[in-house]
């Protein structure tokens, strides 16, 4: 049975991913209600009002039923099988806020031909052509080599402690502390000593994908205001950047110190509480970076070239534009970028976006079985 | 320096890009030897097709504003710019005999269309 700090920590994680998805359709453009664009003068309509709160409300229900379902399930169970319906859990928030979505959009669709509501559409362009005098929006490769020093110690350190290092090595411990050496340990080897490096290795390059990723999303300005908004999406996606890196780094530490409990007999053989910890934090600095880009407004800017209607795909949930050579487009509600899958190399990305997490749950439920 | 098309106009948009680049080095917002963006960079932040901006950038190569450099991509000539050719004269001539013949008829005196040519020329500069 898993103890009460598991499952406070486990809620914890639950609810705070539910809040920030929940809150989503807070953030992102005021003049766009669910990528439906409304007059500036309609924003505080309180029937506006009473479609972004559907959504949460919506939201609410779902994610109440969906933990009731889940606590049933887990309450019974070791940490590391918690973890996999946990995992689930969290994965399945995000198809159920799209269903979410689709109904508000519709909802927003409603209201917008029973007010008649007509926003003239933006046909002018703006870009920078000559970035001189502005920095770049994304960090640079120099700043992931302090992810590169966490792994060479970790790795030095397994070096110099390898007579240390026993033949056989428990990786999961049960709540006493006691070793499981029924179904969780290794027997000394390069590939098994090392597991942790090659991770941190893997991850921190797809960190620095997601990185470039963020730097190639368009930059699109407002031509009224073309310096302004340039120095809003620079700052925008020099955050989203920052976040990426402290992320990493984050991640890229906890696996050192995973490896450290692995190895060394370091107490930390409670490590699924530390995966715990790792991703709350993570749902922190997402809720702080919101916060603080509504603070400042950088989330009031639109995407003039993804603005037609016609242009968003089942229920408003996919962009789909073959005369939009972007990729990476910003999304019409909440924060972040979305993929443009009229193209191939989109649906490739989508693909990735959807597999990996997928992949990965599957990964953790054979593990576990 | 930022460039602004009209999706609306009359004038293409890659003669749009053209004479706004044009513009900027004229105007020194684009000195020699300064990177543009990539031609997918540029058409990706305007949201327009690539081939677009990939034909300003080859007009504006082959009448020898913008070179095609190895490491840098596209940059804005870093040697001497295309001098007064006897095609420019010819553009030149056409394009102004038929403005100021439009000038006349709409009653502007000479000094005015005059004035406003040498004001246009002053504030480019």
């Amino acid at each position: 049975m898993m103890m009460n700090g598991t499952v406070i920590a486990v809620a914890s994680l639950y609810f705070l991913q539910a809040l920030l998805i929940c809150v989503q359709n807070f953030f992102g453009p005021r003049a766009l209600l669910f990528g439906i664009p409304i007059p500036a003068a309609e924003t505080r309509d309180p029937a506006v009002r009473r479609i972004r709160a559907q959504y949460t409300i919506l939201m609410g229900i779902f994610v109440l039923m969906m933990a009731a379902a889940c606590f049933a399930l887990i309450r019974y169970l070791d940490a590391a099988h918690a973890m996999a319906y946990l995992l689930t859990a969290l994965l399945a928030q995000f198809p159920l806020s799209g269903l979410a979505i689709a109904i508000c959009r519709q909802s927003a669709l409603r209201l917008k031909a029973t007010r008649g509501w007509q926003v003239p559409v933006e046909n002018r362009r703006a870009a920078i052509i000559s970035s001189r005098t502005h920095r770049s929006p994304v960090l640079g490769l120099p700043w992931f080599g302090a992810h590169l020093a966490v792994i060479a110690v970790c790795v030095l350190i397994a070096i110099v402690k390898w007579n240390d290092i026993p033949v056989y090595f428990a990786i999961h411990r049960y709540a006493n502390r006691m070793p499981d050496w029924y179904t969780w340990y290794s027997t000394k080897s390069i590939g098994s000593v090392f597991y942790e490096n090659f991770g941190q290795l893997i991850g921190t390059g797809l960190f620095i994908l997601l990185n470039l990723i963020i730097g190639r999303t368009r930059t699109s300005l407002d031509p009224k205001d073309p310096e302004g908004s340039l120095q809003k999406q620079i700052r925008y996606k020099r955050i989203n950047s920052f976040l990426i890196w402290g992320i990493s780094l984050v991640v890229t530490v906890f696996l050192g110190l995973f490896q450290a409990g692995r190895l060394y007999s370091f107490q930390l053989d409670l490590w699924i509480h530390f995966t715990l910890v790792l991703l709350l934090t993570v749902n922190l600095l997402l809720l702080g970076m919101l916060i603080y880009s509504r603070v400042k407004g950088l989330d009031q800017l639109r995407d003039l070239s993804s603005q037609g209607n016609h242009h968003w795909k089942i229920k408003g949930a996919v962009y789909s534009n073959p005369e939009d050579p972007a990729i990476f487009v910003p999304k019409p509600y909440g924060m972040g970028w979305t993929v443009n899958i009229a193209k191939p190399t989109g649906r490739l990305a989508s693909a990735a976006i959807v597999g990996v997490p997928i992949l990965l749950l599957v990964w953790v439920w054979l593990l576990i079985m | 320096m930022f460039i602004e098309l009209d999706l609306q106009s009359d004038t293409p948009l890659y003669e749009q890009l053209m004479n706004q680049l044009i513009e900027g080095i004229a105007s020194g917002a684009l000195k020699p030897g300064d990177p543009l963006p990539s031609v997918r960079n540029l058409a990706e932040n305007l949201g327009i097709n690539l081939h677009t901006v990939n034909k300003s950038y080859t007009l504006l190569k082959q009448d020898g504003f913008l070179q095609v450099h190895r490491k840098k991509g596209v940059i804005v000539q870093p040697d001497a710019m295309p001098g007064v050719t006897a095609e420019f004269e010819a553009k030149l001539f056409r394009q102004l005999r038929s403005l100021a013949a439009e000038a006349a008829v709409r009653g502007m005196t000479e000094e005015a269309f005059v004035n406003q040519c040498r004001r246009l020329y002053g504030e480019l500069l």
